[in-house]
């Protein structure tokens, strides 16, 4: 209630029912993302053994150890690749199925429900289920090459193709998002743009080119930079499908989180100062790079 | 400050002991005694942790106290301890326990997590290879000696368990502990024409052998396991090791040997398994456990806790156990879980943990351990008892128990992925071997090095 005596206006009334909505969430985020964020920071400044009474000041030594941390250089390199190879082959993808369905007139509900259902499985199942699938030698895959005559694959056993087949799992994966955000993109473009263009002569290329692509930049932009994050934080589907979630084999797989956990909650003793350094440097690289993506990209909305 | 006090009160109260007191007579002056201290202490608030110190030489507590005791989630164990507290409190009336679990894979972070928060266990179930870590935090108390004087430790309790001793004192105990064993196929072996599992290095390969089948290249039954995240990495480095000659970490627990001729010959012959005779395969039925006990494997390499899931699992396999295959020594690899006291242990409940662990590793619930768990009793003594010898399904592992060792370990995650890696060089990249051991010795040993100065200061 407002006190009697002081007189706001009807603007004055509606902010401050808004700002008292806002007040609580915004507290939560306070108290449970903002502050722990900060005091990793922090932590990450001490050598911190959570079982410990006492956490030494380090100064910058953890971020010095990383320098020359072979793990944490591989994670960086793996985390990129999980990045620049799993976020354009998925949207690549997720356009493509969208502009088909959206060409289908029957069932398409029924498709879009088909493409979106592993995308509500949990995470963690969908990565066993394809760890089993990948299997070597009793999995589905070794037992297609095989009937069709072809050498067996380690997958996920071989250094040099599991990240990969982790990337199609999270393809696979995530494909479902992207066909129903560009599938809704797609259908605010307005029918009227493409019939007048087609009958200025404008062929499929050149529709897609000058109207499509322009048109859905917004929504490309957006789950670009949700792509890029989420990958830049991959972890559930590197822990579940590498032996002993490990991110092996030979470290060939494990990303920048699942080290972070490794570091802070599977080493002894618990190296939370340690594991706070690399979440530091993550967060810096999803700023900037975030920063950079909304700047380049936001420049071409334009109507 | 505190602790000198408690200290000298301590030798006192030994001494009128020693004089004649009855038992009686020495609990109330001490308790006196003791009280004053307390107050002492808090009156001048000299802040000193008496982690390391002990304080009690008291029977029982004084006042009633509930204490907690932590463990992982493994269901017989928790049913097991769920009738094991009632015998415990009707003993001790004036001790509760509040028994918590978590799941395996998250309880660690539990327990720092609730540390952190200022909670946590009194008692705390704890793997072997974690106490290293613990007490280097401060976060285990030494066992009070009276209860548990080093001398009877050292005698009545299997070798192994001084692992998680430090500078004489104990800062754990278990009830049970488990050996490795080589379980195998009846039915698989006399199909191959053999008619006693192997007992030698050359042996195990030539049944191995005998008992592989593949099509078209394809393992369709595996000889033997191939398992290096399981169980293979252990048996390779503490028992194949040993059985060779090579001794693969210093008796002061300071330097790690994974290089020395003995060492390379042990893993060349275990990666032989897998790269010459071609056996077993990583990944065959996901895991070797997995692949023998749906019939897919010959041999397997296995701890003692295999037995209650074989057994619960796999009622009609035909499989029994063996001793392990031995070369120029016998030797096996043992682990354990024991119970330690934490830094929240303070008088009174210091004194009802001390009990309560003291109960947790006495022979009576060892007794009833073994056959609820499958674990073998942490006790000499109680091991010899024919209850346990002429077990069919115990009886390889009860007779491995004196030459098995429980090395000491760092970071044992970090020191398994070492030695996986090294296995992983030699096979996925072809690189060379002693050269993969050097590069894994280095990582351990640099653990080790860490370690010790951290524990200097």
């Amino acid at each position: 209630m407002i006190p009697t005596g002081i007189r706001l206006g009807l603007r004055q009334k509606r902010w401050l029912t808004a700002y008292s909505f806002l007040a609580l969430p915004l507290l939560f985020f306070l108290l449970i993302r903002i502050g722990p964020a900060l005091f990793a920071f922090f932590v990450s400044v001490h050598r911190w053994d959570p079982l410990a009474e006492q956490h030494p000041y380090l100064g910058l030594g953890n971020y010095q150890a990383l320098l020359t941390d072979e793990t944490f250089h591989r994670a960086l390199t793996n985390t990129w690749v999980y990045v620049l190879i799993g976020v354009p082959t998925g949207l690549v993808l997720g356009l493509s199925v969208a502009l088909g369905l959206n060409q289908v007139k029957r069932f398409r509900g029924t498709y879009r429900v088909l493409y979106f259902v592993p995308y509500v499985t949990s995470l963690a199942a969908v990565s066993w289920v394809w760890r089993w699938l990948y299997s070597s030698p009793t999995g589905l895959f070794n037992d297609v090459l095989q009937a069709l005559g072809l050498p067996q694959q380690h997958f996920l056993g071989d250094p040099n193709q599991a990240i990969y087949a982790i990337i199609v799992t999270n393809v696979w994966y995530t494909l479902g998002f992207q066909v129903l955000i560009s599938l809704t993109g797609l259908q605010t473009i307005p029918e009227v743009y493409y019939e007048a263009a087609a009958m200025d002569g404008a062929g499929p290329w050149q529709r897609l080119r000058h109207i499509t692509f322009p048109l859905l930049n917004p929504t490309l932009i957006f789950l670009l930079v949700l792509g890029v994050i989420s990958s830049l934080q991959v972890f559930t589907q590197v822990q579940n499908m590498s032996d002993q979630g490990r991110g092996g084999p030979l470290d060939s797989t494990i990303s920048l989180v699942l080290y972070t956990y490794s570091r802070g909650f599977s080493s002894l003793p618990a190296e939370l100062g340690y594991a706070s350094a690399i979440v530091v440097v993550l967060f810096l690289m999803i700023l900037v790079v975030t920063i950079v993506q909304l700047r380049l990209l936001q420049r071409r909305f334009e109507y | 400050m505190e602790s000198d006090q408690r200290n000298g009160l301590e030798q006192r109260f030994e001494e009128l002991a020693r004089a004649g007191l009855t038992r009686r007579q020495a609990l109330t002056l001490a308790s006196t005694a003791l009280g004053s201290a307390g107050l002492a202490a808090l009156l001048s608030a000299c802040g000193v942790s008496p982690a390391k110190q002990s304080s009690s030489s008291l029977a029982e507590p004084q006042n009633a106290v509930e204490i907690e005791y932590w463990q992982y989630h493994y269901e017989s164990k928790i049913s097991l301890v769920n009738k094991l507290i009632p015998q415990f409190e009707a003993a001790h009336p004036k001790i509760k326990i509040k028994h918590v679990d978590y799941p395996y894979d998250s309880f660690r972070q539990k327990v720092q997590t609730a540390v952190q928060a200022g909670g946590g266990p009194d008692v705390l179930n704890v793997y072997y290879g974690w106490v290293p870590a613990y007490y280097l935090a401060d976060f285990l108390r030494p066992l009070p000696e009276d209860i548990f004087p080093a001398s009877e430790l050292k005698r009545d309790f299997f070798p192994m368990v001084s692992s998680v001793s430090f500078g004489g004192k104990y800062y754990a105990l278990p009830t049970a502990v488990r050996t490795l064993g080589l379980f195998w196929n009846k039915e698989l072996l006399s199909a191959a024409g053999a008619s006693a599992p192997p007992a030698t290095w050359e042996e195990m390969v030539d049944v191995a052998l005998k008992t592989t089948k593949r099509t078209g290249g394809k393992l369709l039954q595996a000889g033997a396991t191939w398992d290096p995240a399981g169980q293979g990495h252990s048996w390779w480095r503490s028992c194949l090791t040993r059985q060779n000659g090579g001794t693969p970490i210093s008796s002061d627990n300071r330097k790690v040997d994974w290089t020395s001729d003995a060492n390379l010959e042990s893993f060349a012959w275990y990666l032989d398994l897998n790269r010459k005779h071609r056996v077993g395969e990583q990944g065959f039925y996901d895991d070797g456990a997995n692949a023998f006990q749906t019939g897919h494997a010959a041999l397997h390499i296995d701890g003692s806790y295999r037995v209650g899931t074989l057994v619960a699992k796999a009622p009609n396999l035909p499989w029994a156990v063996a001793p392990l295959p031995h070369h120029k020594a016998k030797a096996s690899y043992a682990s354990f879980w024991c119970n330690g006291i934490t830094r929240r242990a303070t008088g009174d409940r210091e004194v009802a943990a001390a009990r309560f662990v003291q109960f947790l590793s006495s022979a009576e619930v060892m007794k009833q351990w073994t056959p609820a768990i499958g674990e073998l009793p942490a006790r000499v003594a109680l091991a010899k008892d024919p209850q346990f010898t002429a077990d069919p399904q115990l009886a390889a592992f009860v007779a491995q128990l004196e030459d098995a060792h429980a090395d000491f370990l760092v970071d044992e995650s970090a020191e398994r992925k070492a030695a996986l890696d090294a296995i992983d060089k030699v096979l996925l990249k072809n690189a060379d071997p002693k050269q993969a051991l050097i590069e894994a010795q280095a990582i351990v040993q640099k653990q080790f090095d860490d370690y010790w100065t951290q524990v200097k200061k």
